[in-house]
C-alpha cells in the first residue's frame, strides 16, 4: 500500500439504483476535471468489509455517497467529518458493516488508515427502486454543486498541481 | 451545506433491520417477524433487455454476494441457450465458486458470527463486534483474516476478472481460460488454506465447544426447530456449492424428493404472510401449516447446517472427517439445532478449501477449450447454485432473439424466511412473559437470526451503511407497546 497517493476520492452507490448512482456520478464529473499526483479518484459499487480494500493506506479520503434521512428533501448536502457520527460497531447482518465498523477494524489491526475522512452525502428521494438514470435536478444541479464543492476542498492541492 | 443533522436509522430498504413481536391476549409472543427487503421492480427492470446482460445485471443487486448471482445466471443461461460448458469452463467456475465459498464463509465466522461465541453470548454489548473477535483471538489471527482474505479475492480477480464482480460468465463457457503461469500463481495463493480451515475449527472448537455453557446452548432447545432441509448434492449425494441435483430430506433424514432446477415450481411455492414483507418459501407438496415445525409442515432450511444435513456427505476427505465428528458430536444427523450452523459453516470452509485444490491440481484447469458456442434458439433456462446463505435459483424466459420476457428469482434468506422468523419467536418467547420484556432480548434475538446469516447487504451502500436493529413489540390489538433498538 505504501505506493498510494496520499489523497482518495471515492464515490459509492449503485448504478442501477437510480440517484444511489449519484455517489459515482460525482467522482466521474471530478475525474474529467482534475488529474492531480497524488490523488487517486476511484468508484465502487462494494459495500461493507469490502471497503477495507479502498480505504488503507491513504492519508485523507474524501467519500461521496448517497444518504436517506428522515427530515430531509431530495438534493440536501451534507459534509460531515468522523466526528459528526455516533455509528455503531455492532453489526446485525451479514457483511453489512457500516464505515466506522471498517475503520475501527482496520485501525485495531494498526493498518494505516486515513488520518481525515470527510463524507459528502446527498439526500435522495429513494432507492428501493430499479433503474437507470438520475433524476433530472441531481443530475444537473446537485452532481456538478458537489463537484465543486469538493474542488473546492483540494483547493491548495489544485492550486499547486499536487495532493502533497 | 454543513449543517448539523441527526443520522436516523432510515435504511435503504423498508423493513430492513426491522423485526416485529405480536402478543396474544395474554401477553405472550403470538408471532414474529424478521423483515427481509424484498427486491422492488428488479424483475420488471431485466424484462426487455439481452438475456446475456444479466450474469454482469444481477450481481448489481447486491454489494456484497455477486459472485453467487453471477454464478447461477451463467448456469441459467447454459440451460437458456441449452449449451453445456466444457469441462474446463465447469471446473475453472467452480473454483472461482468455492475462492467465494471460503472467503465469504470466513469472514462471517471471524466477524459476523464470532461476537456470539468467539465473545460471548453474554458478554457485554460494547464488546460484541469485531474488536471484542479480535481481543479473544489476537490481533495476529486478525490480520492473517485480512492477509487471507486479500490472496484469495486475488485469486478471483485473477480468474474472473474482477475481485468482486465477475465478468467472465458467458451461455456455453467462461470468457477466459487459466494460464499455467496464472495456475502457479493461484496454487501459491491458496496452498494454506487448509491449513487455515484446520485453524479456524480448532478455534471454534477451543472457545465453543470446550465451554459448557455454549455447547448447550447450541444443543439445546431455544434454538431447535425439526424442519426439512434442502441443498445441492452431486451424484453420491455430496455438498456441491456449483452443481447437482436439489436434494430435500424431513425432519428424520429421509430423502423427501431430488430435482433438478428446471423443476422448482414442482416443489417449492411462495407466501406472504399480512404482517410481513416476507416472502417465505415452503414445500408445495408437504404443504403450508403456519410456523410450524415437523414432518407436516412444509418449513425448510437452507444454507450451512441444511446442507450438510440434505447430503450423505462432503466430497473431500478432510472436510468428511469434520463432517462425521460434528454430527456425533451433535447426535446424529440431522441436527435440528440452529446454532450449529456456525460449525457447518467451519466444514464448508474446509471443504471449499480442499476442493479449490484439487481442481487447481486438475490438468484440465488449463485447457484452452473454455466455450461451447450457443448454437439453439433460446426459451427457457434456470440456474442455481448454493450462496452462502442457501439456495439460489435464477429463471429467465425470453423470445427467439434472447430478449428477456419474464424473470424470477429466488433468493437464498428466502428459503429460510419461515424458520428465521420461528427461530426468533422460540427465543423471544423465553423473555416475554406476560407483556413484560426482559433485559437480553436482543442478544437472544440476535442470535436466532445471525445464525443463518441472512443477506441485507443490498442496503448497505447508503451512509452511514450500517444497520440498525429494531425490535417492535405490539399488543393483542396491534398497538404497539415497547420498541427496542440497538444502533
Amino acid at each position: 500500500m505504501n505506493d498510494r497517493p496520499k489523497t482518495l476520492i471515492l464515490g459509492m452507490g449503485n448504478t442501477i439504483r437510480g440517484d444511489d448512482a449519484v455517489g459515482i456520478e460525482v467522482v466521474r464529473r471530478l475525474r474529467e476535471k482534475i488529474n492531480l499526483q497524488d490523488l487517486h479518484i476511484k468508484e465502487t459499487e462494494e459495500a461493507g468489509f469490502n471497503l477495507l480494500d479502498f480505504i488503507v493506506g491513504y492519508e485523507k479520503i474524501i467519500i461521496v455517497d448517497s444518504i436517506k434521512t428522515s427530515t430531509g428533501q431530495a438534493g440536501d448536502i451534507y459534509r460531515f467529518t468522523q466526528k459528526d457520527f455516533k455509528l455503531s460497531l455492532n453489526s446485525q447482518f451479514s457483511h453489512g458493516a457500516g464505515i466506522a465498523m471498517v475503520f475501527a477494524w482496520a485501525q485495531k489491526l494498526k493498518l494505516p488508515t486515513p488520518r481525515e475522512i470527510i463524507f459528502y452525502a446527498i439526500e435522495i428521494e429513494k432507492a428501493d427502486v430499479f433503474g437507470e438514470g438520475l433524476t433530472k435536478r441531481i443530475e444537473e444541479v446537485i452532481i456538478p454543486k458537489v463537484a465543486g464543492l469538493i474542488e473546492e476542498e483540494l483547493g491548495s492541492c489544485v492550486d499547486a498541481g499536487a495532493c502533497a | 451545506m454543513g449543517k448539523r443533522i441527526t443520522i436516523d436509522p432510515i435504511t435503504r430498504l423498508e423493513g430492513h433491520g426491522k423485526i416485529d413481536i405480536f402478543l396474544n391476549d395474554n401477553g405472550d409472543v403470538e408471532r414474529a417477524y424478521l423483515q427481509v427487503p424484498e427486491f422492488r421492480g428488479f424483475e420488471k427492470f431485466c424484462e426487455g433487455r439481452a438475456a446475456e446482460e444479466m450474469p454482469a445485471l444481477t450481481q448489481k443487486i447486491c454489494g456484497v454476494c455477486p459472485t453467487a448471482h453471477h454464478t447461477a445466471s451463467s448456469k441459467a443461461l447454459d440451460a437458456l441457450f441449452n449449451v453445456e460448458p466444457p469441462p474446463a469452463a465447469k471446473k475453472i467456475r467452480e473454483l472461482m465458486y468455492n475462492a467465494f465459498m471460503f472467503e465469504d464463509h470466513l469472514l462471517h465466522f471471524y466477524v459476523l458470527g464470532g461476537p456470539d461465541f468467539v465473545v460471548g453470548p453474554d458478554a457485554p454489548a460494547a464488546e460484541r463486534n469485531i474488536l471484542g473477535v479480535i481481543a479473544k483471538v489476537g490481533l495476529d489471527i486478525g490480520k492473517k483474516v485480512i492477509e487471507m482474505r486479500n490472496r484469495i479475492r486475488g485469486v478471483n480477480a485473477t480468474i474472473s476478472g474482477s475481485s468482486l464482480y465477475p465478468v467472465c460468465g458467458l451461455p456455453g463457457g467462461i470468457s477466459k481460460g487459466i494460464t499455467e503461469e496464472e495456475r502457479d500463481k493461484i496454487k501459491e495463493s491458496i496452498k494454506d488454506t487448509v491449513e487455515f480451515a484446520r485453524f479456524s475449527l480448532k478455534i471454534f472448537d477451543d472457545l465453543v465447544l470446550k465451554n459448557k455453557k455454549y455447547l448447550d446452548l447450541i444443543i439445546g432447545d431455544v434454538y431447535r426447530h425439526q424442519t426439512y432441509y434442502m441443498g445441492l448434492v452431486d451424484e453420491a449425494n455430496k455438498v456441491n456449492f456449483y452443481d447437482g441435483k436439489i436434494r430435500v430430506v424431513d425432519p428424520e433424514g429421509k430423502e423427501f424428493i431430488k430435482f433438478e432446477a428446471k423443476e422448482y415450481l414442482n416443489h417449492l411455492e411462495e407466501r406472504v404472510e399480512p404482517w410481513s414483507y416476507l416472502k417465505i418459501l415452503y414445500l408445495k407438496n408437504v404443504g403450508w401449516k403456519g410456523f410450524i415445525d415437523g414432518k407436516d409442515s412444509g418449513i425448510y432450511r437452507v444454507a450451512p447446517l441444511a446442507r450438510l444435513n440434505a447430503s450423505e456427505g462432503m466430497a473431500t476427505p478432510q472436510a468428511q472427517a469434520e463432517y462425521e465428528r460434528m454430527f456425533d458430536a451433535l447426535g446424529g444427523k440431522p441436527s435440528h439445532n440452529t446454532l450449529a450452523y456456525h460449525w457447518a459453516r467451519l466444514v464448508e470452509v474446509l471443504y471449499a478449501a480442499e476442493r479449490m485444490n484439487e481442481l487447481i491440481d486438475d490438468p484440465e484447469i488449463t485447457s484452452k477449450k473454455i466455450r461451447n458456442i450457443p448454437a439453439q434458439t433460446p426459451k427457457e433456462g434456470v440456474g442455481v447454485c448454493e450462496a452462502p446463505r442457501g439456495t439460489l435459483f435464477h429463471h429467465y424466459k425470453t423470445d427467439d432473439k434472447a430478449i428477456l420476457q419474464k424473470v424470477n428469482l429466488l433468493v437464498a434468506t428466502q428459503n429460510n424466511a419461515a424458520a428465521i422468523c420461528m427461530s426468533i419467536e422460540k427465543a423471544a418467547s423465553k423473555l416475554i412473559k406476560g407483556n413484560q420484556v426482559s433485559e437480553g432480548i436482543l442478544n437472544m434475538v440476535e442470535m436466532a437470526f445471525r445464525a443463518y446469516d441472512p443477506c441485507m447487504a443490498c442496503a448497505t451502500h447508503s451512509l452511514p451503511g450500517e444497520t440498525p436493529l429494531i425490535v417492535s413489540i405490539y399488543d393483542k390489538h396491534k398497538k404497539l407497546i415497547k420498541e427496542i433498538k440497538r444502533d
